[in-house]
């Protein structure tokens, strides 16, 4: 294991660089004891809904048996960095937790085949870095910080994806925030992201936080060096997710974006995977400045505060059929539906390089046979807490080799 | 009021919230009481993950999970709704539906439940 810190230029900004595989153990050493302190802070996933753990294995096993040739069909049409600067770098499925989840899933897949006795430590080497080298071409392209991975930024624990015009032109959009435009962009958000997490299987595979920003032209002494917080909402448009057809079409837009202005006082976390945490907790009601945005045709288009209510209520109404469509299917047919939803992570980088149809997305039988041993939640909780906060390493996962 | 009979980690609230315990273990229950007025009732549920309850959550008054951490999602999505919640509540006796609550939230890390 590489104990001397590598050319950090090369390794972080380079995208034609090839790493080494020092290097890279030493990046994923780092980005696995962050991922495994912040599992073992969740302790377990547990839902009445889905059987989270069951389908987090079979949704990992599935990544590492077909992510490296899917990644590869992807790669055939278009270059990583391509699709990463193609469209906005926010508020599509083409976005940094559907990225940095690529990897981190992946990685953890092969430890769980490992611990299952059936893959060894040292196959596979070039279809793991089929996955590591796509996801780094594509992070250099779409950060705007320099870094790989949010334990690296600058402040530490952050992401940024977007600067220059397009986040000056959202920054100006921002409008003031009274009581009534934080009560407004709090219920919107709260259910928006209540939605994703239903749509997503009560995984957070559409919520994803990238900040803190700094404010830009609006910050001033008044704002006492505030920042602003970005959150995205995307949600099914392309019809990706068969379980919400004839849902999707109820709602009026798909994909959002929203500003938080916070003042200076609130520190935001922002970890390994886009999850911010913020202190104070309360901190909506500490909101300086806010907007929604949709970014359904591509660009940001501020959405008119006086529709906030009303795109609340459609989704409002949505959720309900879809909790009603769920409610209705068995546990395995529920369980089956969110490892396609972690599965399919790469179909929107597949929309974008128009690889799509060149790819098999069904699941593979050898992992739908796994079901009724992994249904056990005994078994599955063991088995997904051996890999997840072992006790052997400091790391999710083992070095590659 | 009897006294404390558990007591949680905060996720959101402050202050003090009364209501009436309702378990929910099915996705029936929460079928059972969709459209219902539910502002007076304190749900109780085993599981931090956050779709089980989630047509509700916004119209609940209050909500017990005996398990998960202030990072599970249905803390993540109860302090997004400002719903006063309790995570890990450790009851030191059964909780059933129907039964009167105060929910203490003092300030501290911790909140109390106690039976009415």
């Amino acid at each position: 294991m590489m104990t001397d810190t590598p050319d950090l230029k090369q390794l972080y900004l380079d995208i034609d660089y090839t790493p080494t595989l020092e290097e890279w153990n030493w990046l994923f050493q780092r980005i696995g004891a962050a991922y495994k302190s912040e599992l073992g802070r969740r302790t377990v996933f547990e839902s009445e809904l889905f059987g989270m753990n069951t389908y987090i294995i079979m949704a990992h096993l599935e990544d590492y048996l077909r992510m490296p040739q899917r990644i590869r069909s992807i790669a055939a049409q278009m270059a990583p960095e391509d699709i990463a600067r193609a469209g906005l770098p926010i508020g599509t499925k083409k976005n940094f937790i559907c990225l940095v989840a690529m990897p981190l899933h992946y990685l953890a897949g092969r430890e769980l085949f490992i611990d299952l006795g059936e893959v060894d430590r040292s196959s596979d080497l070039d279809d793991h870095l089929e996955v590591l080298n796509f996801w780094r071409r594509a992070t250099i392209a779409l950060r705007t910080d320099g870094v790989l991975a949010n334990i690296d930024a600058d402040p530490k624990d952050s992401s940024r994806v977007l600067d220059g015009e397009p986040l000056a032109q959202l920054t100006d959009d921002l409008v003031p925030a009274d009581d009534e435009v934080r009560s407004l962009v709090r219920k919107f958000g709260a259910q928006l992201m209540s939605y994703c997490f239903l749509e997503n299987c009560d995984s957070r595979m559409a919520v994803c936080d990238t900040g803190p920003y700094p404010l830009g032209p609006i910050s001033s002494e008044k704002n006492r060096g505030g920042f602003l917080a970005l959150r995205e909402l995307t949600t099914d448009a392309m019809g990706d997710f068969p379980w919400t057809e004839g849902i999707r079409d109820l709602l009026p837009y798909h994909n959002f974006v929203i500003a938080y202005g916070l003042p200076g006082e609130v520190q935001m976390e922002n970890n390994i995977w886009g999850t911010a945490w913020f202190s104070p907790t309360e901190y909506l009601k500490q909101l300086t400045h806010a907007r929604v945005y949709v970014t359904d045709n591509g660009t940001l288009q501020a959405l008119p505060m006086a529709e906030l209510a009303d795109v609340t209520a459609a989704h409002r109404k949505a959720h309900k059929q879809l909790y009603l469509r769920f409610s209705q299917m068995s546990v395995r047919e529920r369980t089956i539906c969110a490892t396609q939803m972690y599965a399919w992570k790469l179909k929107s980088w597949a929309h974008a390089a128009g690889a799509f149809d060149d790819i098999d997305w069904g699941l593979s039988s050898r992992v739908t046979s796994m079901y009724e041993r992994l249904s056990d939640d005994d078994y599955a909780l063991q088995l997904l807490g051996g890999v997840f906060v072992p006790q052997s390493r400091d790391s999710v996962w083992g070095p590659i080799e | 009021m009897s006294g404390v009979i558990g007591k949680g980690d905060i996720a959101y609230g402050k202050g003090t919230v009364n209501g009436v315990i309702r378990r929910f273990t099915t996705p029936d229950d929460v079928l059972d009481v969709i459209d219902a007025d539910l502002d007076d009732t304190i749900a109780l549920v085993e599981s931090g993950g956050t779709t089980f309850l989630s047509p509700i959550l916004g119209r609940l008054g209050g909500l017990l999970c005996t398990s998960g951490t202030l990072r599970s999602h249905l803390a993540i999505v109860s302090r997004e709704f400002q719903l006063p919640c309790l995570m890990a509540v450790d009851l030191k006796e059964e909780l059933d539906t129907g039964a009167k609550v105060t929910l203490v939230m003092d300030g501290g890390s911790q909140g109390t439940v106690q039976l009415d």
